[in-house]
């Protein structure tokens, strides 16, 4: 029914989109780990092309309630970053990052976790940067608490490209004691994953 | 048994005596529409991400823009037995989740319920109900058995929202 998209990649293509993803994820996962005193681990990033009718069905359990942390990317590739974690791993970032046993989601904690998730995304926006010479200027970062289909929908919605398809870029970070889980999502503009491949010869 | 139907971004999905739940997950700044004929229990439910369509990228899914959704979903209705006198609608979502904390032009949300009410007054259907706007996520569901209509929100419980077709109006019997 649904047509496919006029742009298609290649498998090596996606690998390629993969290990950029990796690369960056090491980053982004080496801050956080850095910043709360623990070991962080990512899972192996997945590559896609999806209708973007299935997309606010990506998260495993899509109305659960979670914490997001958008940006959006100007400059060479522009883009939208997500970092998406299930509400109790934000309790527990923040009542390690502010050192408080219990913590509400009030406005102290929603700055602390936009602040992690800045430091998490601008990070994986550098390391990307760095390994293909391209611009990727992150916005400031803004922040919602909401169902994590919810969540993908709004970021989704503001690309200005928006096809029938979008290729998104996914990872998921966790700690060894499984008290912190999330979700980084990826959103190239279309021509943005074009010159991402470019700039590293598979164009 | 009731059927499970989601409806994804830019889908329609339209049902006819069957005993069907269709649902839209987590309407961010999208608007979900329910269109339903009370007579003929067909029930459509479509979900608009845009508020209008680009003209120069035609071919894309109908159900995308506001402008292009209504009609569209309408048709396939009518195509099914549905009388286009008789629909009632319901709609929700268009909120903002993220405050950008700056011009109003971002607020696609708004632009959407706008885009969306206009589309259905321009076809003289009813909007029985309608939640839309603030900074919340929504789900919502149609029963195409009865015509109900819910939504569900964070850290609520699912609330009706109408039933569509049941205030009985004269113009709700007009053949």
């Amino acid at each position: 029914m649904v047509a496919q998209p006029h742009y298609a990649f290649s498998e090596e293509q996606y690998d390629a989109l993969r290990e950029i993803a990796n690369i960056g994820m090491g980053k982004a996962s080496s801050a956080l780990a850095d910043l709360i005193g623990t070991t962080i681990l990512i899972s192996v990033p997945q590559a896609v092309c999806v209708p973007i009718s299935n997309l606010p069905e990506m998260p495993r359990e899509p109305e659960q309630v979670t914490a997001g942390i958008y940006l959006q990317v100007t400059g060479d590739v522009c883009g939208h970053a997500t970092f998406i974690f299930e509400v109790n791993s934000a309790h527990r970032l923040a009542q390690i990052l502010l050192g408080m046993p219990e913590v509400s989601l009030d406005e102290v904690t929603a700055s602390a976790l936009m602040e992690i998730g800045n430091i998490m995304l601008s990070a994986y926006l550098t390391a990307i940067s760095d390994f293909t010479s391209l611009q990727l200027l992150p916005s400031p970062p803004v922040m919602a608490v909401d169902m994590g289909c919810a969540i993908l929908n709004a970021v989704i919605t503001n690309m200005q490209n928006l096809d029938d398809f979008a290729v998104t870029i996914a990872t998921d970070i966790y700690d060894p004691d499984g008290l912190i889980s999330g979700t980084f999502v990826f959103l190239p503009e279309p021509g943005g994953i074009q010159r991402i491949l470019e700039s590293i010869g598979m164009g | 048994m009731s059927t499970n139907l989601t409806v994804g971004m830019g889908e329609i999905q339209v049902v006819r005596g069957a005993s069907a739940v269709l649902t839209a997950l987590g309407l961010g700044s999208c608007i979900g529409v329910c269109l339903y004929d009370p007579l003929t229990r067909v029930a459509g439910m479509v979900h608009v991400v845009l508020p209008k369509s680009q003209m120069d990228k035609a071919g894309e899914l109908p159900g995308k823009f506001a402008d292009t959704a209504i009609p569209a979903i309408v048709q396939r209705m009518v195509e099914m037995g549905a009388s286009t006198s008789r629909l009632k609608a319901a709609i929700a979502g268009g909120a903002q989740l993220f405050q950008f904390g700056v011009s109003s032009s971002l607020d696609v949300g708004a632009r959407n319920s706008e885009a969306v009410i206009a589309a259905l007054r321009e076809l003289g259907i009813p909007l029985q109900a309608k939640d839309v706007g603030g900074s919340v996520g929504r789900t919502l569901r149609l029963v195409s058995d009865t015509g109900l209509v819910a939504v569900r929100t964070i850290g609520g419980t699912e609330r009706e929202l109408a039933v569509l077709g049941k205030i009985l109006s004269s113009s709700g019997v007009a053949a």
